[in-house]
């Protein structure tokens, strides 16, 4: 018997969920291409800004903010000191280096305190940001500006918010353990606090990924493109993030995250908002909607920056497992903050991160991920039943793929532009052909973890998981110099 | 099943198609653009560094009379980026020599003709050669340059100006300070820090102007606060007036910098109404008011310090405590009377017993 015709209202239906599928997709890569024009404008500022003069006249200059390092470690003991000793040779004229032993099951502690033959002192401070009991407070005679705090666990946020309460200077810098600060950083990260010193209360700076490149010191000597394929996915994936994301919302002045890894912040502020949340996974975008809440609600005229040149260099997961734990965390921190703070969600109230700021998270990071999925399962099965035809999928996919491709390629030059960094033809063409080649498989598996970080918040999932890393340093890059 | 699926329309989609292919071909095609710049860049660097080397040579001939060619202007036919370099040369140079023997070299320069490069980059040359070439002329002190710096006081690039008043600020040829502070061009509400080191620059002519703008109160308060504490740390003596009836402002960022300068300069006359400072509503001007009565408080502070032990704000109660220090056996009598018995959290306990050395937030 053959079988029946489908109904036409099928074929309706498919169409309508295909064309809507489609269009929202345009929209949103519509909207990216909105945000990649206001981030090559704002890179040109920031490049105007920096031909005025070089950021070097702090050095000599009396005026110049004086700046703590936060760091906390937890079970870092392989890497600690190697990083406390990179740390004491940045190019800064008033910094300390405040390190936070979060409990560490392994020998963190005695790890610090012999290499830098630390002595126990008698320091007190009021905590002003909550944080859990100090077990004890350790320096060096002759080195001032190191100071060791152990404490009982309590949790990143709550190391970071013991290390603020220790802070003797107006500016702080949280510094994850286990990152490499380039030499100049500070001071150009600080740079916007000596130009606006009133109206700036934080600034962040870009992330790189360290996979591939020589370190020797605790720096970065020698830049190169990683060999394997998933670091050279990420470092595509940390330029669009940083460069045409963050940049973007810098302008509009609506930045949401200044990475954990790296972030100077104006000390007062930070303690006005209560310092760091504690049980959330996304503390560092909890501080900046924090701070967008508070400066808004006091009427204040404030600006929160991304700079894209003082540059931290971080080691990026080489495994799929260790890449998914991290990916999921991320979204599970991403959905806590957009829950806490869901009555700024298109709340004019809350000026431009209320109407701006947070619902492009909400579109990209929220809803994007469904619609990327929706639009990868639905579109080539009606095709398949054919309720739409292989054009109708080409152009779907051609808006997926090459809209991928084209934004990975300006990011690309804008790193380019704003960084400054690529010596080798090779590396070169490894990053074009990474940027062609992460939308065949690695943005699709991102989606999927990005829907299980989202699954993860509903039934309350807490904790970081488990972060593997080999240390940077510890290899060599795989190709000669 | 219809021979075409309701949803293919036909020109849209291959609108859509091109319309990616274009784009992610545009794409590649700067990325293209970029990757040459980039490799031309790599060349020029390498080429400015063979050249930077070739000019340091030639300038070192010049000025030592070294001519293997003579008759011939080796600087006469430099393209734009070697001029670029050379006053780069040129300052590396001078920035490298300390005392008479940068006197000596500057001479050397003004006979060789390169300030009369100088003065051609600084009327001609694109906004970035012009502010070196004005770094440069900041070096010399003869009429010409100090014409040609006043000349680039009017520059339409806010980077050239600033670099020319400052120069003319350090050859005290900076007529008034309403001037200087108008051509700075700085926001009045949120000044960079570099107008307080400017401040700190200020000649001694200019002190009685500064002091006037400060009683008149025609400052922006940030301006005030910066300006106050530039004169306090100078200690020009005459402020302490001026300084002193900051100490009422409305604002108390000014108030408390009052305080600061007040501590900077030493004037003991302050002993007499540190108190006031010690009984401010803010924390930060009590803070400020202990530190100044620490340094300068008379016979009767020791007492009012005390009291401010037991402050609201931790902080106020640690600089309270440091404060008393200052007074030797008497003020440490009274701290360890207050806080002998207290625990680590106490602000004195704390000051009894720690480490000087770190700095302290507040």
């Amino acid at each position: 018997m053959p079988a029946d015709p489908l109904p036409a209202a099928v074929f309706t239906a498919a169409a309508c969920l295909g064309w809507l599928t489609l269009g929202l997709a345009v929209l949103q890569y519509g909207l990216y291409t909105g945000q990649t024009v206001l981030a090559f404008l704002e890179m040109r500022r920031n490049r105007k800004e920096e031909r005025r003069g070089p950021a070097g006249w702090i050095i000599g200059a009396k005026s110049s903010p004086g700046i703590s390092l936060l760091v906390p470690a937890c079970n870092e003991e392989r890497t600690i000191v190697q990083n406390i000793r990179s740390l004491l040779t940045l190019r800064y004229p008033r910094y300390e280096i405040i390190v936070v032993n979060d409990g560490s099951k392994d020998g963190t502690a005695r790890a610090v305190i012999e290499a830098f033959k630390l002595e126990r002192v008698p320091l007190r401070r009021p905590h002003p940001a909550p944080c859990q009991p100090i077990r004890g407070v350790y320096r060096h005679r002759d080195h001032p500006n190191l100071l060791f705090i152990d404490k009982e666990n309590g949790g990143k946020s709550d190391a970071l918010n013991a290390a603020m309460n220790y802070a003797g200077h107006p500016l702080v810098c949280g510094v994850d353990a286990d990152s490499l600060l380039d030499h100049n950083s500070l001071l150009k990260a600080a740079r916007p606090f000596v130009e606006q010193p009133h109206s700036l209360i934080a600034v962040g700076g870009t992330i790189r990924i360290a996979n591939g490149c020589e370190v020797h010191g605790g720096m970065v000597i020698n830049e190169s493109a990683p060999r394997k394929l998933l670091p050279l996915f990420q470092i595509v994936e940390y330029l669009r993030a940083f460069l045409i994301a963050r940049l973007s919302l810098s302008r509009m002045n609506t930045v949401a995250i200044i990475s954990g890894a790296f972030g100077l912040f104006k000390r007062s502020a930070v303690l006005d908002a209560g310092g760091y949340t504690h049980g959330t996974v996304g503390e560092d975008m909890e501080l900046i909607v924090k701070l967008h809440r508070l400066f808004q609600a006091r009427g204040a005229d404030y600006k929160i920056l991304f700079v894209p040149d003082p540059v931290c260099w971080t080691e990026a997961p080489e495994t799929l497992a260790v890449l998914r734990r991290q990916r999921t965390r991320w979204q599970r921190g991403l959905c806590e903050v957009l829950w806490r703070h869901r009555d700024m969600l298109f709340n004019p109230r809350h000026g431009r991160m209320g109407v701006i700021g947070l619902p492009l998270f909400v579109l990209f990071d929220l809803l994007g991920p469904f619609l990327d999925l929706a639009g990868l399962l639905l579109i080539p099965l009606f095709w398949i039943c054919g309720l739409l035809s292989f054009k109708f999928m080409a152009a779907f996919f051609a808006v997926v793929v090459l809209y991928g491709v084209f934004l990975s390629m300006l990011a690309l030059v804008l790193g380019e532009l704003a960084l400054f960094r690529t010596t080798r033809k090779r590396d070169m063409a490894l990053l074009a052909l990474g940027a062609i080649a992460e939308n065949f498989g690695y943005r699709q598996l991102n989606i999927l973890w990005r829907i299980e970080g989202i699954w993860q918040f509903l039934r309350k999932q807490k904790g970081w998981g488990e972060m593997t890393r080999t240390g940077l340093g510890r290899k060599q890059p795989a190709g000669p110099a | 099943m219809p021979a075409a699926p309701p949803a293919s329309d036909a020109g849209l989609l291959t609108i859509i198609v091109d319309a990616c292919y274009v784009l992610a071909g545009a794409a590649l095609l700067i990325w293209c653009g970029v990757f040459l710049v980039r490799i031309r860049q790599l060349r020029s660097a390498k080429r400015e560094a063979v050249a930077e080397e070739r000019l340091t040579g030639l300038v070192l001939d010049q000025i030592s009379g070294y001519q293997p060619t003579p008759g011939i202007d080796r600087f006469g036919s430099l393209a734009g980026w070697e001029r670029r370099l050379l006053l780069r040369v040129l300052r590396n140079l001078i920035e490298q020599t300390k005392g008479r023997d940068q006197s000596h070299l500057i001479r050397l320069l003004q006979r060789t003709g390169f300030q009369e490069r100088a003065f051609i980059e600084l009327a001609r040359g694109p906004a970035a050669q012009r502010q070196a070439a004005g770094e440069i002329l900041a070096f010399f002190d003869d009429a010409a340059s100090i014409a040609a710096l006043h000349a680039a006081r009017h520059d339409r690039d806010r980077g050239v100006r600033q670099t020319a008043l400052r120069a003319l600020l350090a050859k005290d040829q900076v007529s008034s300070l309403r001037e200087l502070l108008e051509q700075l061009d700085v926001s009045p509400q949120d000044p960079p820090l570099s107008l307080a080191e400017i401040f700190s620059q200020l000649p001694a002519r200019l002190h009685p102007e500064a002091i006037a703008r400060l009683e008149g109160g025609q400052l922006p308060p940030e301006w005030r606060r910066m300006l106050a504490i530039a004169l306090g740390r100078k200690q020009v003596l005459a402020a302490f007036d001026a300084l002193a009836a900051l100490r009422h402002s409305p604002a108390p960022r000014v108030r408390a910098a009052s305080w600061v300068a007040l501590a900077e300069l030493g004037d003991p006359r302050v002993g007499d109404f540190v108190h006031e400072g010690l009984e401010d509503e803010s924390p930060d001007v009590r803070q400020a008011a202990c530190h100044c009565a620490g340094k300068l408080g008379g016979p009767s502070t020791p007492p009012n310090l005390a009291r401010r032990l037991d402050d609201p704000d931790w902080w106020v109660r640690y600089q309270a405590a440091r404060a008393l220090l200052e007074f030797g056996d008497a003020g440490r009598q009274l701290l360890e009377e207050h806080s002998g018995t207290a625990s680590e959290e106490d602000a004195g306990w704390q000051v009894l017993h720690e480490p000087e050395d770190r700095p302290h937030a507040g």
